[in-house]
């Protein structure tokens, strides 16, 4: 691994009382796709919702770009280079998809409407549907096109890590596919790195890099690609 | 600058300028005219925080009431010395006490509840219009439950003819300014950054909130705009009304009232509060007179209707109706 873009180190928090990471350590590389893997409830979304800050950490330290952020805003996250494309796409369904785009570069001053322009183009490059479908509603788009939208519309922040939230939540295998494969491909293409919640390991195992296999809140495993294919724990993970 | 861009705010001032023009025209307009001002300036400036944002304070009337307060204990205050200044002066500081009074009470509720996400606001800001209720008939200041008049201070002070004038014909002049004033500001937060960042709010705040918008500070800021120019209008009312009591002051109804005229027009737009208060003000008024005693019961179904019917508002059903014509880019 390269240089480090982002680290949680022993990151503790919960909701209320109620604690649900008990010293969770993950870093992201440069350019590289980390999968985070485990069961309902393990933590997972909890441990995105802490990097970005929609909840305070306990305990711990986050360090983006060897720079400790765990008490900043949500908003000085994103604009540092951090976007979560959340749970459940949360887009905006009565706007159209460049409406959505355009909202998702609010970072930039909407006077700049080249820059704007040029963001946008690269984002429609990758996701040549979103081009097509532009002045439609964003709530009539297919399950998987809405979920490229909120992946280009997080891209619109022009982030250097991205946070993805069960991009592949309700679609269909195919579907899943196609976004991962989307997936790999801003990678490749722009250079952001990718911390990638699952639950599906199968899937998670053909696009990342390294995965952390994460249970009851604590970090139990971290498997590297060449072992994908041997690692025991993982195989277990897949019900082998 | 372009004045063509502004064209839109341009017309609705001028439409608002005619209903002006026919209050002093047609004396027999008055009465109604005066009360439509009030409530769609009411209805404007609950629209720049509610409209914006979709939440729902229910302790708005708090700070209108306030205003009422604050500038009526300035009129009383300014009176009461042995050589009154000049009306203007007094007016002026009665607007600007009014002002600075609701500001420092919407930043204090307003750092602490706009924190609170959708409901939780809306509940906690219920209690404020109680609380400051009680605070003023319990202390006894302001004059507690026997409330604040100011009608004798003014003729006193100036004369009788005067006394007429800024009650009956300058304070619905005043009025009209701070619904000017509200409907510029709303339409340069809605063109500014600051509405494009609300606009992503409204939809979902914590899809706004990755997005980098600093949803507390946004919120905050129309907050703490829109009261202020609440307590303003406050300030308005007392000097058309020269009194005020508790119970009035305080009366839910008003925030109920601006709660059903920005829907009917049509939530977050600048000509919606206009149009909703000119049915709302009309239908009131000649269900009053027509079937006096009746009007709540025939008010309420006619209400339930329009929302069946229009439920986006009228500005909304009509940017439906008109898709893509000029018409649409003239409702803002």
């Amino acid at each position: 691994m390269s240089e480090v873009v982002l680290r949680a180190e022993n990151v503790e928090t919960g909701y209320k009382g109620v604690q649900v990471l008990w010293g969770a350590t993950v870093s992201v590389g440069k350019n590289e796709i980390v999968a985070v893997l485990g069961p309902n409830g393990a933590g997972k979304t909890t441990l995105l919702k802490a990097i970005i800050g929609f909840l305070k950490v306990w305990g711990g330290s986050i360090k983006f770009l060897n720079e400790e952020i765990s008490g900043l805003p949500v908003h000085e996250r994103v604009r540092k280079g951090i976007a979560l494309v959340p749970e459940g796409r949360k887009l905006f369904p009565n706007m159209t998809v460049e409406e959505n785009l355009v909202m998702g570069a609010y970072l930039y001053n909407i006077k700049r409407d080249k820059e704007i322009q040029n963001i946008m183009e690269i984002v429609y490059n990758l996701f040549p549907i979103l081009k097509e479908r532009r002045t439609q509603k964003a709530g009539t788009l297919s399950g998987g096109q809405q979920q490229m939208l909120a992946i280009g519309r997080a891209l619109m922040t022009n982030p250097k890590i991205l946070l993805l939230d069960e991009p592949t939540l309700g679609l269909s295998p195919k579907l899943a596919n196609e976004v991962l494969e989307t997936v790999v491909k801003l990678r490749n293409e722009l250079g952001v790195s990718v911390l990638l919640v699952e639950e599906k390991v199968l899937l998670a195992t053909r696009v990342a890099d390294r995965i952390y296999l994460i249970n009851q809140g604590r970090i139990e495993h971290e498997v590297l690609k060449k072992d994908f294919g041997k690692d025991e724990l993982l195989y277990r993970y897949l019900g082998l | 600058m372009d004045i063509r861009t502004h064209r839109s705010l341009i017309i609705l001032f001028l439409v608002s300028l005619i209903l002006l023009f026919v209050r002093v025209g047609i004396p027999e307009t008055r009465q109604i005219l005066s009360i439509l001002f009030f409530y769609i300036a009411l209805s404007e400036v609950f629209n720049l925080f509610t409209g914006l944002t979709l939440y729902v304070c229910f302790g708005y009337v708090a700070f209108v009431a306030l205003g009422m307060y604050g500038g009526g204990a300035t009129i009383k205050y300014l009176l009461s010395a042995s050589s009154p200044p000049p009306l203007a002066v007094v007016l002026a500081c009665a607007f600007a006490v009014a002002g600075i009074l609701a500001l420092i009470l919407a930043l204090a509720v307003g750092w602490i509840s706009v924190r609170l996400k959708g409901a939780y606001f809306a509940i906690a800001t219920i209690g404020l219009n109680e609380g400051l209720k009680n605070l003023i008939e319990g202390t006894g200041i302001w004059g507690g439950s026997s409330g604040l008049v100011i009608a004798n201070d003014l003729i006193q002070s100036y004369n009788y003819d005067t006394f007429i004038f800024v009650t009956s014909e300058l304070a619905d002049y005043l009025i009209f300014t701070v619904y000017a004033v509200t409907i510029l500001c709303i339409y340069l937060v809605i063109k500014s950054r600051l509405g494009y960042g609300l606009a992503a709010l409204r939809e979902d705040e914590e899809a706004a909130n990755v997005m980098g918008v600093n949803v507390v500070r946004y919120k905050l800021i129309v907050f703490v705009i829109s009261a202020t120019l609440a307590g303003m209008l406050g300030a308005g009312k007392m000097i058309k009304d020269v009194a005020i009591y508790p119970p009035q002051a305080f009366a839910v109804s008003y925030t109920v009232e601006a709660i059903v005229i920005s829907m009917l027009g049509g939530l977050g737009t600048v000509t919606g509060p206009v149009i909703g208060g000119l049915i709302y003000g009309v239908l009131k008024y000649v269900l009053t007179v027509s079937f006096p005693g009746l009007q709540l019961l025939a008010l309420a179904p006619a209400l339930m209707a329009m929302c069946v019917m229009f439920p986006y508002g009228i500005v909304g059903w009509l940017r439906r109706r008109f898709k893509g014509s000029k018409i649409e880019s003239l409702l803002i």
